[in-house]
């Protein structure tokens, strides 16, 4: 693939954000390579219901 | 060569959990967080918990992506700067990155596996029928 970037005038007057989470990026500026990744679990499996204070009964070991 | 960043204020409220705010170029940046987040009703802990060595989601390799063909990438900066008046970002967590100037590469990972603990059986909850255990 060949690719041509021409970058012309860039001129923002306000950025708002309210949340960058879970490998994000909020870049301003150039970059060569960025790879994120994210995993969030939370099956059926991890509510635990109790009062023991064991954090995961379930867990194999 | 690379542009130059031009910002004239930033907000920040919060940064944290392998999280970063950068200003200024940099060359290479990694970030990598592993959590355990735990809702419970009653906040009674004992210390030892949180050890993250049975769940094969602290583990597992993610699968990237991968690229068949050769790039060849040309550009060319007619106006070398990037102008920014302001930024307000209230938070950051989690392995994210919120950076001003420009980089070389960005390696950023974030494994979370999140646990409700109840006292009881809350109302309206239904087992599933078959529970499998992942390893």
């Amino acid at each position: 693939m060949i690719l041509n970037v021409v970058n012309h005038g860039l001129s923002i007057g306000a950025i708002e954000v309210k949340g960058i989470a879970s490998a994000s990026v909020l870049l301003i500026g150039d970059c060569e390579r960025i790879g994120t990744s994210s995993i969030f679990d939370t099956p059926p499996e991890s509510l635990v219901v109790g009062t023991s204070t064991a954090l995961v009964p379930l867990a194999p070991r | 060569m690379v542009r130059l960043t031009m910002v004239d204020q930033v907000h920040m409220e919060v940064v944290t959990s392998s999280s970063t705010l950068q200003i200024g170029d940099s060359q290479s940046i990694h970030l990598l967080t592993r959590a355990l987040a735990v809702q419970k009703e009653s906040s009674v802990f004992e210390g030892n918990e949180g050890d993250l060595s049975p769940f094969y989601l602290f583990r597992m390799a993610i699968p990237q992506p991968i690229i068949h063909e050769p790039l060849y990438y040309n550009r060319e900066d007619l106006v070398p700067v990037i102008k920014v008046g302001t930024v307000r970002v209230i938070s950051a967590a989690a392995s994210s990155l919120v950076h001003i100037g420009s980089t070389g590469s960005i390696e950023a990972e974030s494994r979370i596996k999140h646990f409700r603990h109840y006292n009881e059986v809350p109302a309206g909850y239904r087992p599933r029928p078959e529970l499998t255990i992942p390893t």
